[in-house]
């Protein structure tokens, strides 16, 4: 960054100061363009998120009631049993998606595949809904993870551009702005400079032009007599 | 006039059932103040001995459990003891449900590659305590080489000398294509009816209220599984795989049910034959099946198995004992965990079976 101290004060670099100015607002604009569209982002996300959270909530209290009922129904070693029997879950996959340069986390896959439905109906009724309201409550806890880390990143990168516009804003723009005044100044001082030597060169040439004619009439006026 | 041959079993078995808890007793277990409080209650019962044995071991409510299922095992061998010998096969066909059980076990950890240490525990086996029910036709040194195999491959072959090996033989191959079991356990559990109602075979002439009861169950599965797939939106291809033949309810009605919008459309059509009015009632409340079970078993309890009590000197006695037995046991074991729970005195009276 330019200070003021070693700066050429020269035409050039005012241009090319003016022209990293207006590069910089631009920046600015988009900055701040970019820091809504985050913003905006950010609240969906966390709308979303936040129903997403409720809705946890209740899925985990209908899920314990129905453990609660399948080891009433089905006694607990038959819970258990059974719950040896659900297969594995598959391999989760971490995908990314952009939005406005941000990478947010997009999970596929984690969940079990058809067999498990077909499995649910040779299941005691109580057990059935306990597996199926965990299998949702799953599916809840995997969205809850991917928006709530979309939010983290999300805001993390408001912040980044935030400190980023405020540093252009306050910081750069105004030290530039400095600059071009600086410049002006100096290219002023030096235009007064000039002015002011050529006047002064000129008033001595007058001088000197009218103390060349007075030597002259003079010498005139000897020859006369 | 001749004796018959169960009048030594009757004898038996109603010398034993006035050991079985009354509706006063259930009543008292469910104002105790606490599962404990329960278990002491229990001790001065018949489930006192077991509840002892585990009391080291285990701590309420899994105490109860243990010793309620260390009970029944004791039951059932009584049972399966005072059975005459026509009756036996009849017996053994409906204990074959804890075999199913186990085989069913030891596949799925098979197929998801589980260790025998993860899998034993859980094993229905007649050890001195043990975590399930036996039925004692396959025995447990054997169930522990059935473990020992390695793949559901193993299992299967180690099975053909019992008639699930067989059964489980003719879906190998689809399940080594798709790696799925549901096939394997349908087939199972089909194998179970089948065999049952062909014990069930008329030697006395009033074996017919035991065939409608198992026909009944029959049915009451093939309802259930008709309303979860219901309620979980299961193409009809799917379902009519896990309908089972041989209930009261022809498999082309029970496929006409299946047409029906939703599970309340479904229960109105189910209507005529069982009562399941306030269980829909519940339903649309709490959006939970779990009622339609109980309204299913209290009326197969109300229609068929009290009056099994009536058929003295038959095979219904034995069937009447060891359900009741059964019953009893799902009765502790829903006030222990609706203790534990703090569930209301209403809602655990609700889920009971009573006499």
């Amino acid at each position: 960054m330019p200070t003021a101290i070693n700066i050429r004060p020269t035409r050039l670099e005012y241009i090319r100061t003016k022209r990293r100015i207006l590069i910089a607002k631009k920046g600015l604009r988009l900055l701040k363009l970019k820091r809504q569209a985050l913003i905006l982002e950010f609240f969906n996300t966390s709308k979303t998120a936040a129903a997403l959270r409720s809705g946890l909530q209740a899925e985990l209290l209908k899920g314990y009631e129905s453990i609660r009922m399948a080891e009433m129904l089905a006694g607990s070693m038959r819970l258990e049993n059974e719950a040896m029997k659900i297969p594995q879950l598959s391999n989760l996959q971490i995908m990314s998606k952009n939005v406005m340069g941000v990478r947010i986390p997009k999970l596929e896959g984690g969940a079990r595949q058809q067999l498990l439905t077909e499995h649910l109906l040779e299941l005691p009724t109580s057990i059935n809904e306990a597996i199926k309201s965990f299998q949702e409550v799953h599916r809840i806890v995997l969205d809850v993870a991917e928006k709530e880390t979309a939010l983290r990143k999300l805001l993390y990168e408001i912040e980044k551009t935030k400190r980023k516009s405020n540093a252009i804003e306050n910081v750069f723009i105004p030290r530039l702005q400095a600059a071009v005044k600086f410049i002006t100044f100096r290219l002023d001082e030096m235009e007064r400079d000039t002015f002011i030597m050529l006047k002064t060169v000129k008033r001595k040439m007058g001088e000197r032009e009218q103390a060349a004619s007075l030597e002259e009439a003079k010498g005139e006026e000897i020859i006369a007599e | 006039m001749p004796t018959s041959q169960y009048s030594s079993s009757f004898g038996r078995l109603q010398a034993l059932s006035v050991n079985l808890l009354s509706k006063e007793t259930m009543q008292n277990l469910i104002k105790a103040k606490d599962v404990n409080e329960m278990a002491k209650m229990l001790e001065s019962t018949w489930y006192g001995p077991e509840i002892e044995k585990a009391a080291s071991t285990y701590q309420p409510p899994e105490l109860l459990e243990v010793a309620l299922n260390a009970h029944l095992v004791n039951t059932n061998r009584i049972a399966l003891e005072a059975t005459p010998f026509n009756g036996k096969v009849a017996v053994r066909a409906y204990f074959l449900k804890w075999d199913i059980h186990n085989i069913e076990l030891i596949l799925s950890s098979k197929s998801m590659g589980k260790t025998i240490t993860e899998t034993e525990p859980f094993l229905v086996s007649s050890r001195n305590f043990p975590a399930g029910i036996t039925a004692g036709n396959i025995p447990h040194d054997e169930m522990k080489i059935i473990l020992a195999q390695t793949g559901v491959d193993g299992v299967v072959n180690q099975l053909v000398k019992y008639p699930y090996g067989t059964i489980l033989m003719q879906h190998l191959d689809s399940y080594q294509k798709s790696g799925d079991l549901g096939p394997m356990m349908t087939a199972m559990q089909a194998f179970y009816y089948k065999q049952l109602l062909e014990s069930l075979r008329f030697f006395q002439g009033d074996e017919g209220i035991i065939r409608e009861m198992v026909r009944t169950e029959i049915d009451k599965k093939n309802i259930l599984s008709l309303l979860k797939a219901k309620d979980s939106g299961i193409d009809r291809e799917i379902v009519s795989r896990h309908l089972i033949e041989g209930g009261k309810i022809p498999l082309n009605e029970l496929s006409e049910f299946y047409n029906a919008k939703n599970v309340a459309e479904l229960v109105g059509r189910v209507e005529g034959r069982f009562v399941l009015g306030s269980a829909l009632a519940q339903y649309k409340k709490t959006n939970s099946l779990i009622d339609f079970e109980v309204a299913l078993d209290k009326f197969i309890y109300i229609n068929y198995i009290k009056k099994l009590k009536n058929i003295a000197l038959s095979i219904g006695t034995i069937f009447y004992f060891i359900i009741v037995a059964e019953h009893e046991r799902e009765n502790i074991r829903r006030i222990a965990y609706g203790k534990r729970y703090n569930l209301s005195a209403e809602r655990i009276n609700s889920m009971l079976l009573y006499e």
